[in-house]
């Protein structure tokens, strides 16, 4: 077991002691074991490991999009042991941005609409009476991305590069302490995945977010500040 | 942008729902339809029995047939009432109406005659009667033309004996409904009263109340004028409403309407359940999507409001349109008639009373007709947002 530990009061994400493991017919599977890691605002750091290590997992967990069968996780210093569905999701708004290999924008929505649907699940009722600070500040993020052209046009519309860009505004949209990105080069080409790479650190930069990006790629991981490797289970740094 | 918004976005987009609203817009324009024709026809019997009854009908009682007071002793003490507008005395009596040498005395049974009520008022001249345009037409009839009326009397042995009289016919009238134009026929009180040497010449006193005035209320009125003249009798049914005049034909319109508005409204209940498969379906076309909404921060409450607002966002449009739709019909009966009869009339006076279908909108029903059907929508999409809320976001989004 490896352990990552850094000085802070507040770390964007904590976590000890993690373990998940799945049924697959009689056996259990133990996919993640003993995970401990720290990570502070503005910190990026890579997660490797070969397919099936582990990695999607492990940012499930971290997202909060999954529970795991021991251990403890906190988000900007909160514990989220014993919390309710209702409360993660409210976490998760508050405090957790998303980038996926697969971009999951909503299809029936322009470019500016998928960027404004967290902070419109952040704010709830209160939406309504901020909602031109909200789309103030989904156009600045879109703008940031290079997509002030293409606010209302749709996914389907968009390029795959096009498509990553409004996933990272839309991750970025709520300046989120975390941002957890599963392969978010994975769908595209070296040349367009090294452009919306730039755009993610950047950005995270700007929003003084902590990073942890799931990755195969060596080159991605090189940029990073942290590297950890998943292998059988156990988080290792490289 | 909102999840209203998204909701609406979803409405649009797929045609399944469209279909929904569109089954819902049927069953409320059949209801709404349903409903104004019912409350149509219950408006003109009710304007049709006010008219015929005046809003309150004063009757004699049984001793008086022996003791008579007079028609003046019960208008003098019916006079001084504030609420009333006009006081009209009636006799009724029923009678054979036929024309004028078709042997009605030698054959009671004669296609020529028909039977009527005879309505003695003091608004007709001597010697005309008039007959209502229905049964005019029946009987080939034209102002001018003679007319005999036979009825009975009863003399002093006490045994009835047949009476008739010549009449000249007058012009008809028309009441709007087929039946009281069918079986009526006003004549001058004076000479129904000769014609049946009636012992009192009088069978009712009509009470027409001021604008604003309940039926009840000058009914209470008018019992204790009565009651302080001295002309009360000992049954209770002396002072009647329009309301008792048509009772039970009238309470069973309205049952008849409450189970029209049942039957329509389990057509309007199929139409919104089959939103509980369309809403299924649709959370599983976008189980990626309510992950995503998830993982974005989405409360499982959220999720839940959200398809129930799809739901009734559906069920909204399809009462909107149901409702515009019912209008039109309500509007455009005749035609629609004529569309599903293939141009034989569906609504005939004989059955329906009426020569024209009547019409009557009323915004309280309206109001819980949409009001139903959206508390139904919400009901029937609770279940397939309870699901789509409980669907765990990785399952959702990864399919694991």
């Amino acid at each position: 077991m490896s352990e990552v530990s850094l000085q802070s009061a507040a770390p964007a994400i904590e976590c000890q002691e993690l373990c998940r493991s799945f049924a697959i017919g009689p056996t259990e599977l133990d996919v993640l074991c003993g995970i401990e890691l720290q990570l502070q605002p503005g910190q990026v750091a890579s997660l490797q490991g070969a397919s099936g290590s582990g990695k999607s997992t492990l940012l499930h967990l971290l997202g909060l999009l999954d529970f795991p069968d021991s251990g403890s996780i906190k988000i900007a210093g909160k514990p989220t042991q014993g919390r309710s569905q209702r409360q993660l999701a409210c976490l998760r708004a508050e405090h957790i941005g998303f980038v996926f290999q697969q971009f999951q924008l909503l299809p029936e929505l322009s470019a500016l609409e998928n960027v404004l649907i967290p902070r419109r699940l952040a704010t709830g009722l209160s939406w309504f009476s901020r909602r031109n600070e909200e789309k103030k500040r989904a156009l600045e993020v879109l703008e940031q991305v290079g997509l002030s052209d293409r606010l209302k046009h749709r996914p389907s519309q968009l390029s795959g590069g096009e498509q990553q860009r409004v996933a990272v505004a839309r991750a970025l949209v709520s300046r989120p302490s975390l941002l957890l990105a599963d392969e978010p080069t994975g769908n595209l080409d070296a040349s367009t995945g090294e452009e919306v790479l730039d755009l993610l650190l950047d950005l995270a930069e700007q929003n003084n977010a902590a990073v942890l990006l799931a990755t195969h790629n060596e080159a991605i991981a090189q940029r990073c500040t942290l590297s950890w490797l998943l292998q059988e289970g156990r988080l290792q740094v490289q | 942008m909102s999840l209203l918004h998204l909701a609406w976005k979803y409405a649009r987009s797929r045609s399944l729902l469209a279909m929904s609203s569109l089954a819902i817009a049927l069953g409320v324009a059949v209801l709404f339809t349903v409903q104004s024709v019912v409350n149509g026809y219950l408006v003109e019997v009710e304007r049709t029995l006010r008219e015929h009854t005046g809003d309150v009908v004063v009757h004699p009682f049984p001793k008086q047939f022996e003791n008579p007071a007079t028609l003046d002793d019960f208008l003098d003490a019916l006079r001084p009432l504030n609420s009333v507008a006009q006081f009209e005395p009636r006799l009724n009596w029923f009678g054979l109406i036929g024309r004028s040498g078709s042997a009605t005395h030698a054959d009671p049974r004669s296609p020529d005659l028909t039977g009527m009520l005879l309505i003695g008022t003091d608004d007709i001249p001597l010697g005309t009667i008039r007959l209502g345009e229905a049964s005019s037409k029946r009987l080939a009839c034209k102002v001018g033309d003679r007319l005999e009326a036979v009825s009975f009397r009863t003399g002093s042995s006490g045994k009835p004996t047949i009476s008739s009289r010549d009449f000249q016919a007058g012009p008809t009238f028309t009441t709007g409904r087929w039946d009281m134009d069918m079986d009526r026929a006003l004549v001058s009180r004076e000479d129904l009263s000769g014609l049946t040497q009636h012992s009192l010449g009088w069978s009712e006193i009509l009470l027409r109340g001021k604008p604003g005035v309940e039926p009840d209320e000058l009914a209470s009125q008018a019992l204790e004028a009565l009651k302080t003249a001295g002309l009360t009798g000992p049954f209770s049914g002396q002072v009647t409403t329009w309301r008792d005049a048509g009772g039970n034909f009238l309470r069973a319109v309205e049952s008849q309407k409450g189970i029209l508005q049942t039957v329509f409204f389990l057509v309007v209940l199929v139409a919104a359940y089959q939103l509980i498969a369309t809403l299924t379906l649709t959370v599983s076309e976008k189980r990626r999507d309510i992950g995503v909404l998830g993982a974005l921060g989405a409360t499982p409450n959220r999720i839940v409001s959200f398809f129930m607002f799809l739901g009734l966002l559906v069920a909204g449009l399809g009462s909107l349109f149901g409702i515009l739709l019912g209008y039109w019909l309500t509007n455009n009966l005749r035609t629609v008639e004529s569309w599903l009869s293939g141009g034989e009339p569906l609504f005939t006076a004989e059955v329906y009373k009426f020569e024209e279908i009547p019409i009557s909108v009323e915004p309280l029903s309206v109001f819980m007709l949409v009001g139903a059907t959206l508390l139904t929508a919400l009901l029937f999409s609770f279940l397939p947002a309870w699901r789509a809320a409980r669907l765990p976001v990785i399952r959702a989004i990864w399919r694991r």
